[in-house]
């Protein structure tokens, strides 16, 4: 046998029994012969085909012919490897990997570019799929949410203080159109907090209220989670939530109905966007000032907080979700200044202040009997 | 176009050609062609090799977002395959990447995003605690699992369809559905009856599977039950019945620890906690592993021993304490990898197998005709997405 002869087994792919034959590399490609030296097949090397990469050290290969139909060829011989890959480059694994790898790269481009042309174009299919939701299904969502809170952070009731906080909201929705009104709750939480629900609920934390120096500083908050309601950012949240329940619910078959996870636990702890922050920001600017209040007060509450540590990000502070107190403080002192006028009067601002101290102070009735007084003996 | 048949002397001339130029390898069986012969299962090839493969894949994968997987998924199995070598002839796979990527993205698209726009869907029109929805997330537990067996099916003949020796292709006829409700209806009843169904269970759906397979014009056939399973999963439910049981007794003798003293020392834990438990739970773990692995060698020599491919019967010479060194190596391997090397703990384990297997009767290679071919994707997403593999 020649040095570029192997042995070889043939298989035309119709039955499972293969014929001996012998492989000589020629020119241009394989001969294949049988053992009489009669040449019954030919395959250039450009029309081979592995079953398998090869490598240079193989010493085996089993080649297939796409212009030959079902029929194989198993070379074996020290070398067959090496003359493969020399004569048939496309046949070994650098060559099958670089094309696939190119074609991969193409695609990760591609999807590179995309997923960029979304990012910088702020696309955010979440707030897509939000401005599909019903008015009334996102109002039903925000009044379930709220009712979730009662065992954590009971709504106030005491009247006079709703009333005032209400006289801030109206103040703020009469100074432009905005479309259907917003709904105004304050709870009882020990955590200076407020944010907004779907179906234009906005829920102000009582501490909020408490530590706020004038009614233009909750003026400012509350037009701040207003900002949030017209661009449907707690519906866009909402509907992220939903689909990251929706589908551990699909991998594992769960009901969603787990207390852990309720849905205002989920609003509460996932976060806008740094840039959804500062577009509600730009949102309060134009509020305020459409319903003639100062915007200075709003920066001050910023960077009296910021100076007490609450820009700290782990903190459940307000501020601990949102740009930078600084940043955020500069952008309200910078609006030129305009005539603003007082939002409540002092009666109103403590009530506001005293909106859920009142149900502290006042004792249960059982407990006003048992104080009353002391019972004398009868004579 | 090549000459059917040989004279005997220009036949053997060829084989001793062979041998003197192969002479590591095994030699060749000298039968005279057109006759009958026993056939011969090797393995060529070292599963090591494929280490420096699975590291360079591996940034592949992560420079192209992942994409590459299923390419690198369908080389791994081509390698392998080849290192199988029935006849001193290596198995083929003819399976893509492509294949792989366009069904998983099919299984996506109309699977998986349609059931995730229920489950959204309902949730945002009723809400998260309607009983509907909670009704309907106990209903889709069932329907997945359902959709996993029919999955597994499919990804069986994906695979198969895709294998072929000498150019002649495996295949799994239908069955699918009646598959997945199988092993559906057979799971639930196995949890009824404390597990005990399993092996029945097992050997029933392998049953199924295999009398659904072919290799050209051959069917397969499936010849055995499930009795001699019963020992070793009988050793196992003692064993883990056993250390479950001590493990409740030692809970409970925790919480009413606790109850009288919420805060314990360690010193008082110690004493409080039934030392016979802790020692049955010491002492049960590894017998449930070795019941597990004299199960799985017995299982595996079941599965072989009990399939008949036309006039072939196989046998496998697997031993419990082979698995269980197999078991536990390929676990190493994977952990100190971190999941890298899968692929190698894949070749070893599909070694161990063919390394021990043994084909019985006389196979007339020449009444061995191509068959039916199964071109079709249906499996290859589920492959993808499960990662199955058929051995």
């Amino acid at each position: 046998m020649s040095a570029l002869s192997f042995e070889g087994r043939w298989n035309d792919g119709e039955r499972a029994k293969s014929t001996p034959v012998i492989v000589a590399f020629e020119a241009e490609g394989l001969a294949v012969k049988d053992a009489d030296s009669v040449q019954a097949a030919f395959w250039a090397f450009e029309d081979l085909s592995p079953a398998a990469p090869i490598r240079s050290t193989s010493a085996d290969a089993l080649l297939r012919n796409p212009k030959a139909s079902r029929a194989t060829l198993f070379v074996q011989g020290p070398g067959v490897g090496a003359l493969l890959a020399e004569r048939a480059p496309q046949t070994t694994t650098s060559a099958s990997r670089f094309k696939i790898l190119r074609r991969s790269l193409v695609f990760t481009l591609a999807v590179g570019i995309l997923a960029g042309v979304l990012l910088f174009g702020h696309f955010s299919a979440s707030k897509a799929v939000a401005n599909w939701i019903p008015q009334s299904t996102a109002d039903e969502i925000g009044a379930r949410s709220i009712g979730m809170f009662g065992p954590i952070a009971p709504e106030c009731e005491n009247q006079q203080g709703n009333i005032a906080l209400q006289r801030i909201l109206d103040r703020l929705q009469t100074g432009g159109d905005y479309g259907r009104p917003f709904k105004l709750h304050v709870a009882r939480a020990s955590v200076p907090n407020a944010f907004a629900l779907p179906g234009r609920h906005i829920v102000l934390l009582s501490t909020l209220v408490k530590q706020a120096r004038s009614a233009e500083e909750v003026a400012g908050v509350i037009a701040h989670e207003m900002g949030h309601g017209l661009e449907k950012d707690p519906e866009a949240l909402f509907v992220r939530s939903v689909s990251m329940q929706a589908l551990v619910q699909l991998l594992t078959g769960e009901s969603g109905n787990q207390t852990a996870l309720t849905f205002g636990a989920i609003l509460l702890q996932l976060r806008y966007s740094r840039d959804a922050e500062r577009l509600a920001d730009a949102h309060a600017i134009e509020i305020l000032k459409a319903a003639r209040i100062d915007a200075k007060p709003t920066a001050e509450f910023f960077l009296r907080n910021a100076s007490g540590g609450a820009d700290d990000e782990s903190s459940m502070s307000y501020l601990s979700t949102h740009p930078s107190s600084l940043e955020r403080a500069k952008l309200f002192t910078s609006q030129p200044d305009y005539p603003g006028e007082s939002v409540l009067s002092e009666k109103e601002w403590a009530d506001a202040q005293a909106i859920c101290e009142a149900v502290e102070a006042k004792p249960p009735k059982a407990e006003q009997k048992k104080v009353g007084k002391p019972k004398t003996r009868k004579a | 176009m090549i000459a059917a048949s040989l004279d005997s002397s220009e036949y053997t001339a060829i084989e001793d050609t062979m041998a003197s130029l192969t002479a590591e390898r095994d030699t060749p069986p000298a039968s005279p062609p057109g006759s009958p012969s026993p056939l011969h299962i090797s393995w060529d090839g070292n599963p090591w090799s494929l280490t420096g493969l699975c590291f360079l894949n591996m940034l592949l994968i992560i420079i192209t977002l992942g994409i590459y997987w299923f390419w690198a998924r369908t080389e791994y199995r081509r390698l392998m395959w080849q290192m199988v070598r029935v006849e001193h002839e290596p198995l083929e796979y003819s399976g893509t990447g492509t294949e792989l990527l366009i069904g998983y993205l099919r299984l996506f698209a109309f699977v998986l995003l349609p059931l995730l726009a229920v489950v959204f869907g309902s949730q945002l029109a009723l809400g998260p605690r309607h009983p509907l929805v909670a009704a309907g997330g106990f209903f889709l537990y069932f329907i997945l699992l359902f959709l996993y067996f029919v999955g597994v099916f499919r990804a069986h003949r994906y695979i198969l369809s895709r294998t072929r020796w000498r150019g002649i292709a495996f295949g799994l006829d239908k069955g699918a559905v009646g598959y997945g409700g199988a092993s559906l209806w057979t799971s639930l009843l196995t949890g009824l009856t404390a597990g005990w169904l399993w092996p029945w269970r097992t050997v029933m759906l392998r049953r199924k599977l295999t009398s659904a397979m072919f290799f050209g014009s051959v069917p397969f056939k499936f010849l055995g039950s499930s009795g001699s399973l019963y020992l070793p999963f009988a050793f196992i439910w003692v064993s883990t019945a056993l250390a479950f049981s001590a493990i409740f007794a030692i809970q409970f003798a925790l919480l009413r620890l606790t109850q009288i003293n919420p805060k314990p020392s360690a010193s008082l834990i110690l004493q409080s906690v039934p030392h016979t438990a802790v020692w049955l739970v010491l002492a049960a773990v590894p017998f449930a592993i070795i019941g597990l692995s004299w199960y799985e060698a017995r299982k595996l020599n079941l599965f072989a021993h009990a399939t008949k491919i036309g006039p072939l019967g196989s046998d496998l010479a697997a031993t419990g304490g082979t698995v269980l060194w197999l078991t536990v190596s390929n676990w190493l391997i994977m952990g100190f990898s971190l999941g890298i090397l899968r692929p190698v703990a894949q070749a070893r384990r599909l070694r161990y197998l063919v390394t021990r297997l043994s084909f019985s009767g006389v196979a007339n290679l020449d009444t061995v005709l191509r068959g039916q071919e199964q071109a079709g994707l249906q499996g290859a997403g589920l492959e993808a997405a499960f990662s199955i593999e058929i051995f």
